[in-house]
């Protein structure tokens, strides 16, 4: 299982519409991570949420690891979670974090 | 399915090998072999400089939307010696000639971390696409190892060099 792939995500939108595609969640009321691996599934309620992205690290030159993050803007803070882990890290809303 | 995107090394403009999860070896030849064939000489005095490698990367597979924010840095602790260099620079989409001469306009890789890494998709600029799938992204950033006459022989122990991208 590539690391990008151990969680997929999910929105809600205020009519009660899901996605699963794109960046804006200004519209949504829910936000969902489910792992595929068997890691802590994470969810966001009853906060303003903005957007979300990924993440992706690749090490070259005798490397090779790779990490993952799947990124929150919500008003006031945003959360990362680590695709490899599961661990979560709140931070600044416009905290960019680099591994 | 999020998108795969791999560090190639380059033998062409659009031309290149996987090394996501492979070494780059720099050293007296112009490919992209990891053997212990041509190895770098100390030389009796001043600097010896290796064949560039460059390095790009490359979209396997797609993303739903869109990848950007292409970043290649360092961990900004150089485990060699001072006699040791690492230099880089970022040629854009012109792939020119593979040379054992001293880089032009070089700069200290290692002095490129997280908080201060190279752009790489400043002239191959994104958001890259699902249309770009299978094809190479971003600017191709070139390096060069230089050793002098006061280094010590033996084989180096591996360095990391990080790609990170945002993807939606």
């Amino acid at each position: 299982m590539n690391v990008p792939d151990r969680y997929t995500w999910e929105a809600e939108k205020e009519d009660g519409e899901i996605i699963t595609i794109g960046g804006d969640l200004s519209s949504c009321v829910r936000f969902s991570l489910r792992s595929t691996v068997g890691l802590p599934s994470h969810d966001i309620i009853g906060v303003k949420m903005k957007n979300r992205f990924g993440r992706g690290f690749i090490q070259g030159m005798g490397g090779g690891t790779r990490e993952y993050l799947h990124c929150v803007v919500c008003e006031g803070f945003r959360l990362y979670v680590r695709s490899t882990d599961g661990v979560i890290l709140i931070t600044p809303e416009d905290y960019e974090l680099y591994l | 399915m999020a998108a795969t995107i791999q560090i190639h090394e380059m033998s062409g403009a659009d031309a290149g090998t996987d090394k996501t999860s492979g070494t780059v070896r720099f050293k007296m030849a112009d490919n992209a072999t990891v053997d212990a064939n041509n190895p770098m000489v100390i030389p009796g005095a001043g600097s010896d400089y290796s064949y560039t490698k460059k390095l790009r990367a490359y979209m396997e597979a797609p993303p739903n939307t869109q990848v950007g924010n292409l970043r290649w840095y360092s961990d900004g602790s150089k485990g060699w010696s001072a006699e040791i260099l690492m230099s880089y620079k970022n040629i854009g989409t012109t792939f020119g000639s593979q040379y054992d001469t001293a880089m032009s306009g070089g700069t200290d890789f290692f002095s490129k971390t997280s908080g201060s890494p190279i752009d790489g998709d400043g002239t191959d600029a994104g958001p890259f696409v699902p249309a770009d799938d299978n094809t190479y992204i971003g600017d191709i950033i070139e390096f060069q190892m230089t050793i002098t006459s006061a280094s010590t022989q033996g084989t180096l122990a591996n360095e990391s060099c990080t790609l990170a991208y945002d993807e939606i």
